[in-house]
Formats: structure tokens, sequence, C-alpha cells
């Protein structure tokens, strides 16, 4: 097996002063290159999880390590996230008065590259995913799944580790989720990176190597598929 | 793309809120870059003043806050003409008196031989020949103000004097005034054997060294007096420095109410953004890039509100030289020190007014930010 990614330990969140528990001790370590899905009713936990997985939120009490390293103690957590995790949102979040190639560049602002090759790794990222016809429009020219295509070749921008997708298809007809796990999958197979996603779809969680089932902010079983 | 590319696709976002902020900040730069222009052009005048004089260094009484120093006996000059390297001393009254209809005008009372005259330009007339005779020249725009000519009788205060030339300087303040001999004035304004001015001329070989020397000299030696570079005098003149002062004071109001204009269009654009604030934030930019794209924002609009707002003081400064009721009271100063002054308020005011924004932006968790929409 490979080495460890990222390992939860005995992570639990807590919102309004404890009176709301979300996570109530979440143990599990995922290796590099694995490709999990993390499923369960809404309200289970799932999207606090996959918040405090990508280093947005931390918990209340536990800990996350990453590269055996605590995620706690990392000084610049913008840069860990820059350089390390890719996030796919339901809801797209791009930014609406950028193109499709100006929205996969800004997460490179972070990086040492110069306006000429974040706009060679953009086109390069947008050709992949199958959108080289698309380049110029803005997100509100393009369908639904076009726009999910554009936020993967985004979370993809820095060539990070882990790849982190929050309903990936939870705003897509069938047809598109379909096309976007397959994307989401061959990134996945040609990268060789971690992907996590976090879904309530079974048809979804099926393209996963492995299942994580959460309820009542617990793991409650971990299996492969 | 560039990072501008981002900031300005922001600032199109809302286009008449970007473009009433950008003319609010034009309106409050405007007024600065005028109000600045006519205190430093009156400045300017006053120098161009003492200095087309011939003056080197003048010895005064500054006692008070009043506008015009207070007269002094007029025998001190044969004092300051046994000074080393004082060639020449020349008294000189000055004082604001109403004439007839006009506002308070500006007369000065000069020694007919002495080398003050030689920088004016007679237009018309004739200088005045004597301490005794009855006559005034007055400078050209006097001579439109009062609507006087050559031969033309002029109340000055409780006598009457008839106007035997008109003359032109390059200072616009002479030019705006009335001179007599100095006895004439003395006369006029009860200060008999007084003046407030005595204008020294000094060796040609004087370095300023040395004229820093004979200044601290005059000081030590009579008590009471200062002397001072003609740079300096204008700097020291009271009318120049209220002047100054007022143009400053409704330059900050009009700045405050530019700033806070500023701050309510870059903070209204980031509450309407903080859900795309968490977005930027969760795909890894740090919390100073945040800060930059804030303050960025907000300083490229009152880049572009301040070049307005210069083009807009300079051109009201030109129309308000042209109007009558101004004409010739005024002389605006229209530099390139100016210009970067106000391109640096300007910039100030959009860094100041960018800075809360900013703050609050930045401030927030990405996984807060995320749950607005």
């Amino acid at each position: 097996m490979s080495d460890v990614l990222i390992e939860a330990r005995d992570v639990r969140r807590s919102f309004d002063e404890g009176r709301v528990q979300a996570l109530r001790g979440v143990d599990f370590r995922i290796h590099e290159s694995e490709f999990v899905a993390i499923v369960g009713p809404s309200g289970s936990g799932k999207s606090s999880l996959l918040q405090i997985l990508g280093a947005l939120d931390e918990p209340s009490e536990g800990e996350v390590f990453f590269h055996g390293k605590s995620v706690a103690e990392i000084h610049d957590i913008a840069r860990f996230r820059a350089e390390n995790i890719g996030f796919v949102f339901q809801s797209f979040h791009l930014i609406p008065t950028l193109t499709a190639v100006e929205n996969v560049q800004v997460p490179m602002f972070e990086m040492p590259w110069s306006p000429v090759e974040r706009q060679r790794r953009a086109t390069e990222l947008l050709k992949s995913v199958g959108l080289s016809e698309r380049m110029h429009h803005l997100p509100r020219k393009m369908s639904g799944g076009e726009r999910q295509r554009v936020a993967v070749a985004r979370s993809l921008a820095n060539e990070p580790k882990l790849l982190l997708a929050d309903e990936p298809t939870g705003n897509l007809d069938s047809a598109n989720a379909q096309r976007i796990m397959e994307l989401l999958q061959s990134v996945h197979q040609r990268r060789g990176m971690t992907l996590i996603v976090v879904t309530h779809d079974p048809n979804v969680a099926n393209f996963a190597d492995r299942m994580l089932r959460v309820l009542d902010g617990r793991v409650v079983s971990d299996a492969r598929t | 793309m560039v990072f501008l590319t981002i900031v300005y696709k922001n600032l199109l976002r809302r286009r008449t809120r970007s473009l009433l902020t950008i003319a609010g900040i034009a309106i409050g730069i405007g007024a600065v870059v005028a109000l600045t222009s006519i205190a430093w052009g009156f400045q300017k005048s006053w120098e161009r003043a003492y200095t087309a004089r011939g003056t080197d260094l003048i010895v005064t009484k500054i006692t008070s806050q009043s506008p015009l120093p207070v007269p002094f006996a007029e025998g001190i000059k044969t004092d300051l003409l046994k000074l080393p390297r004082v060639k020449e001393a020349s008294g000189l009254l000055s004082d604001l008196v109403s004439i007839e209809d006009a506002p308070a005008m500006l007369i000065f009372g000069w020694e007919l031989n002495s080398f003050l005259w030689q920088h004016l330009k007679l237009v018309k007339g004739r200088w005045p020949t004597n301490n005794t005779e009855r006559v005034a020249v007055i400078g050209a725009i006097a001579s439109d103000m009062l609507k006087k000519g050559v031969g033309s009788p002029v109340q000055i205060e409780a006598g009457e004097l008839t106007v035997c030339g008109i003359f032109e300087s390059s200072a616009l303040v002479e030019n705006g005034a009335v001179i007599v001999a100095l006895p004439q004035l003395q006369r006029l304004t009860e200060h008999t054997g007084k003046v407030n001015f005595m204008n020294l001329k000094l060796d040609a070989a004087t370095t300023d060294e040395q004229k820093g020397e004979l200044q601290k000299m005059i000081k030590a030696k009579f008590s009471g007096y200062s002397a001072f570079k003609s740079g300096e005098m204008a700097q020291n003149n009271t009318a120049i420095q209220v002047a100054k002062a007022m143009s400053w004071a409704t330059s900050i109001i009009a700045l405050v109410v530019g700033a806070v204009g500023v701050t309510n269009t870059v903070l209204m654009s980031v509450f309407e953004r903080l859900h795309e604030i968490g977005i930027l934030l969760a795909i890894g930019w740090r919390r100073r890039r945040i800060v930059k794209m804030i303050l960025y924002e907000s300083m490229v609009l009152s880049f572009i509100g301040g070049l307005a707002g210069i083009a807009i003081g300079f051109v009201s400064v030109k129309l308000m030289q042209a109007t009558p009721f101004m004409h010739g009271k005024i002389e605006g100063e229209i530099s390139l020190n100016l210009f970067l002054l106000a391109l640096l308020i300007a910039l100030g005011l959009g860094m100041f007014g960018g800075l809360y924004p900013a703050y609050r932006g930045s401030r927030m968790p990405p996984s807060a930010a995320l749950r607005y929409e």
C-alpha cells in the first residue's frame, strides 16, 4: 500500500457553543492515489468533514495529518491549500466576471509563474476537460456541465496532491453528472492524485474505489467498492 | 491574465457606482487642486514681488498675527547701512486701505529714489517726481478695477490724490496695488516717520551663507526685528499663511467626503462579494492577496478620480481667472509639483478608503464566507 496522504484522528466539530455536533469523533486514513467517496444523508456531517480535510475549517477536537504532519501546525495554511488541495464545489463557484481561461488562472497567482505560463497552463487544462472551444466565454454563457468542467480545470491549476469535490454533480442533470464523474475519474487515473468526493448519490459513489459512510457525525462503515 | 485584470473587471461590475465614486473623488481632488493652486499662486506672486524689487534682505518687526507688520521708525536705516555688505536700504510702508467703492486694496509708500521702482514698467503717464505732490501711480489691474486713468482723482482714506501714471509689474500683487511716495502714505495713514519694511540691497558678491550671518546679526543687534530673504518673507507673510491654511482646511473637508465615498463603495462591493472572497481563499489565495485586490480596487478608483479632479481643478482655476469678478485677484499656480501632489493625495485617499474594507474582506474565515450565498 502507498503512503498515507491524509489521516483524521478523533476529529470532532461542534457549532453554536457545542449545542450542534456535526462530527463526533471521526477516524480514518486515506492513502495516496486513492479515490474515496464520503456518503451520507444531508446533515450527516460529511460537508463539515470535507471542509476540515481541505483545511478550510479546523476541528474543535482531534487532529488531521497531511503526509504525517499535523495540519494544525502548518504555519501558512493558505499556501498549504494553494499547493496541495484542489476544490470542486456543488455550485461551481466560478468568478462571474472572468472568462473560463481566466477563472482557471485564479489559483495560479499563488505560484511563481509568469502571466504567459499561467495562460499556457490554463489553456492546456481547459483542453484536457474538453473546453478548447469555450475558453473565452463567461460562466453565464455556459451550461452547468461546462461550468463544472471549468471548475475541475481550476481545481487542477496548481497540480494539487488532493482533490476534494463536494457534491460535484448536485446541480447537474444525469447525463452531465455522468460526464463530470468520468472526467474526475480520468483525472484521478491520469494524474494519480488522491480524490475525495462527498455525495449522497449512490451513482456517484460507485465511481470510487472505497466508500466511507457517515451518519450522525460518525463513520459507520468503510468499505471497498 | 494579470492581477489588475481581476481588479478592473470587479470595478466594471457596477459601472454606475464606480463612476459615481470616481466623480466624488474628482470633485474632492478638483477642490484641492483649485484651492491649492490659488494659495500657491498667491505666495508665488508675493515672492515675485519681493524678488523683482531687487531686495536681498527684508527687515521687519513681526509682533502680531496681523497681515502687515507694525510700522517702526525709519531712523533704523542709518544703523542698517553701517552693517557689513549692506549697499542700500530703502524704507517701505504698506497698508490695506479702502479706496472708494473697491474692497481693501494694497497701497505702498516707496522712497522716490530707491531701487524698488526699477522693476516696474510705466505704461501711461509719469512717475511721481517729488515727495510733496499729491499723486499716485496705480497698477494696470488696479486701474481696471477702480476704473481710473491718468488724471483721475482717487480718494484714499481721508485724502485725495491724482493718478499720474499706470504701471505694470511682473507680480500680480503689485499690479493690483497703488504706489505713492513714502511721505504721502505716511501722511495719509498718520504714520509720519514710520515704515513697516526696510529693504536691503547687498553687495553682489554676497553668498547665501553671508546673508544668513547677516540675518543673525540683525536679529541680535536690533531687538524685536527680524531679517528675511525674499522667499522666506513670502512664507512668513500672515496673509499667505491664512490663505494656505484656509485652502488646506477646505481641502481636508473635501478629502474626508471623498474618502467616505470610497470606503462606502468598496465596503459595499466587499460585502456583496463575501462569498466570492471565501472561494478565493478556499482555492488558495492568501489573505494578503485579498487585501491587495481590495486596496487596488479602491486605488484604481481614486487614481482615475484623481486625474479627472486635477483636470477639473486646473480648468476651474482658469475659468475663475477669466471671470470679471476674480480677474486680477487670483493667479493660480499650475505646476508639475501640484499635479504630483494631487495624484499622491488621490492615491493616499484610495489607500485610506480601502483599508477598512480590505480588513473586513480578508478577516472572513473561508468556511464562513462560503456559506454566504
